[in-house]
């Protein structure tokens, strides 16, 4: 590549970087926490931890008898079997046009609904920032997600296509060189060795919204529809349905229609029930096939008919589905594999090494031509880069902090739980951004000890008003909370060995 | 889903072949192997054999994990194991300039 060229590629590299930085690292930390999102579920809702005992577990109708407790009568159940990295029963129903309601946790050995909590642990609150940011369903935050992953491919393709020495430096890496020299050492060694992994994270999350960002490719294609982006959907996705008939009937078992399911499909292969019109005489099943046996997220479906469990409908994907639905299940991570999920955490935190090392890399490039000349960038993008990045995992162990404290002390309306957990977790971060940018030269060192501060506070805490201290939990068989204190001692660790070193940024 | 045995051979076989692929680039070669010669078919060997591990890698993987689980987990071990050789050979080159700091000091 002649140096002209490898020049204009700089530049975009470097700009590119500068000014999606920020968001590119809120998307990665987010991501990264949502690989562990059902396990800090069960950490931050106490009441929610149940350990697996699979062998004594309740059938499904046995649950939906137990859901009496909770609504009768209404027009759709949805029932979600436990796994093994939640033990818990998810249930759901629909009873009138308010829509949805749930989720309800169910004991899956006493059929016990489990106090409703009002936290929104990790997967109501970090999963859907990471792909939606703060703008719900409106679909702008969904937008600017996949603008940032495409100016995500555009830094990593332009890096590597910059490289002057690709080859030669693969596993190169100085620890005893300069500060700057180690910190693009790394930036380069992690963007090199994670290349291929970070790619197909990024292209598999655009491919879960696709039908998002272009609507009109599915409109033209089924011009001939009355409702086009219905009539793709349905096609794409599998879709059947049947109006009720109005004509009551005692309500069916449920068993033995998932028993009918998994002789097609295989013993516990079935994931979901949702149930249509219950009790009425065009009762259907919608019966989902679990996705945690591959990493392909299928849409196997089928639709039995409640009273005589006729097969009504079944839907498998096409292969250009199949083809979609395995890069959304890339991304996605329904299935059961504690390895590959541990590496997809690593992978996360990588990509987040990654932008930070490039930006801390810019910073240090031009602080001293821009204290010379009297510009305030380096000293400014210091700043953004400690809030960024400290700041964020600032944020995160405050919102868990925050959980255990409000929890305790109750709250509903504007006080509830949920309520002060995000304020907590974009207070704290504002916070950190302001102080760092404030004091970019020194900020580094207070929110890094802040960090270890946190991460102790918050296994003493999850002690203190939970009883599920880190032994407790291993012998109660709690996998998941034992797994998330080990984790923040270690980040506890880590942080304070960071501040004890006294380096600088 | 499979035993620890999988996965554990899947790390193991990466973090072979990768270290070999970079024990036979000159400058990591140096580091393990000190004065003695980087011979051209040395270096092809120790390329060869690099290769030859990690598709051992990703057979294992496969056999092991099935074709979707095998195939991802390869990809993620490589990435990681590629970080972990270069530490390796960082701290051996570490290890090395300091054995002869000692043994000629001042120079």
């Amino acid at each position: 590549m002649n140096a002209k060229r490898r020049e204009g590629l700089a530049r975009l590299h470097t700009w590119a970087g500068v000014l999606g930085a920020v968001l590119l690292l809120f998307i990665f930390w987010t991501g990264s926490l949502s690989v562990f999102d059902q396990e800090l579920d069960r950490w931050m809702m106490p009441n929610t931890r149940v350990a697996t005992v699979p062998s004594a577990r309740l059938t499904i109708d046995d649950i939906r008898h137990a859901t009496t407790a909770i609504v009768t009568g209404a027009d759709q159940l949805w029932f979600k079997f436990p796994d093994t990295r939640n033990a818990l029963w998810e249930f759901w129903f629909v009873a009138d046009a308010s829509g949805w309601q749930g989720p309800y946790w169910l004991h899956p050995v006493t059929g016990a609904v489990l106090d409703s909590h009002t936290s929104l642990g990790a997967s109501g609150f970090f999963f859907p920032l990471h792909y939606q940011l703060t703008t719900g369903d409106s679909g702008l935050g969904l937008r600017v997600v996949a603008l940032a992953g495409c100016a995500m491919l555009v830094l990593m393709i332009s890096g590597v296509l910059i490289h002057s020495n690709l080859v030669r430096q693969f596993f190169v890496y100085r620890p005893r060189s300069t500060p700057r020299r180690r910190t693009l050492d790394l930036h380069n060694l992690l963007g090199v060795a994670f290349f291929p992994v970070h790619v197909l994270i990024i292209v598999s999350g655009l491919a879960v919204f696709f039908y998002l960002y272009f609507p009109q490719s599915a409109a033209l294609t089924y011009q001939g529809h009355d409702e086009p982006g219905t009539a793709f959907v349905n096609d794409a996705f599998g879709h059947y349905s049947r109006p009720a008939a109005g004509e009551r009937v005692p309500l069916s078992d449920l068993g033995r229609l998932v028993a009918k399911a998994e002789s097609v499909w295989g013993e516990g292969e079935v994931g979901v029930v949702h149930l249509w019109y219950p009790g009425d005489a065009n009762s259907y099943a919608d019966i989902r096939r679990t996705a945690k046996n591959h990493v392909r997220m299928n849409l196997d479906q089928l639709y039995l008919d409640t009273r005589s469990a006729e097969l009504l409908h079944r839907f498998e994907a096409r292969p250009v589905m199949q083809i979609q639905r395995f890069l959304a299940g890339f991304h996605f991570m329904y299935f059961e594999h504690w390895g590959l999920r541990w590496l997809y955490f690593i992978s996360g935190l990588a990509g987040f090494a990654l932008i930070a090392t490039g930006l801390l890399f810019w910073v240090k490039s031009r602080e001293r031509r821009h204290a010379q000349r009297g510009m305030a960038g380096a000293v400014l993008m210091r700043g953004v880069l400690v809030g960024s990045t400290c700041g964020l995992i600032n944020a995160t162990l405050a919102y868990l902090v925050a959980n255990l404290l409000v929890a305790c002390a109750g709250g509903t309306g504007p006080f509830l739980e949920s309520n002060w957990e995000v304020a907590v977790f974009f207070g704290v971060w504002i916070g950190c951004l302001t102080h760092a940018v404030v004091r970019p030269a020194t900020a580094w060192r207070p929110q890094t000890l802040a960090i270890a501060l946190l991460a102790f506070s918050a296994v003493v805490f999850n002690a203190v008003t939970t009883g599920d201290h880190l032994l407790q939990a291993i012998s109660r068989g709690l996998s998941a909370v034992a797994g998330v204190d080990i984790v923040l001692l270690i980040t506890a660790a880590a942080a304070l060995f960071a501040y004890r070193r006294r380096g600088h940024v | 889903m499979s035993e620890v045995p999988g996965p554990l051979a899947v790390i193991i076989l990466n973090a072979g072949g990768l270290f070999l692929l970079a024990v036979s680039q000159e400058r990591h070669w140096r580091v393990v192997a000190g004065l003695a010669a980087l011979t051209a078919l040395r270096q092809r060997g120790l390329r060869a054999l690099g290769l030859a591990l990690l598709l051992a890698g990703l057979l294992t993987g496969v056999r092991t994990e099935g074709a979707g689980f095998g195939a991802v987990l390869w990809l993620f071990v490589a990435a990681g194991t590629v970080v972990i050789v270069a530490m390796l050979l960082a701290w051996l080159d570490a290890r090395q300039r300091r054995g002869a700091d000692r043994r000629w000091p001042g120079h």
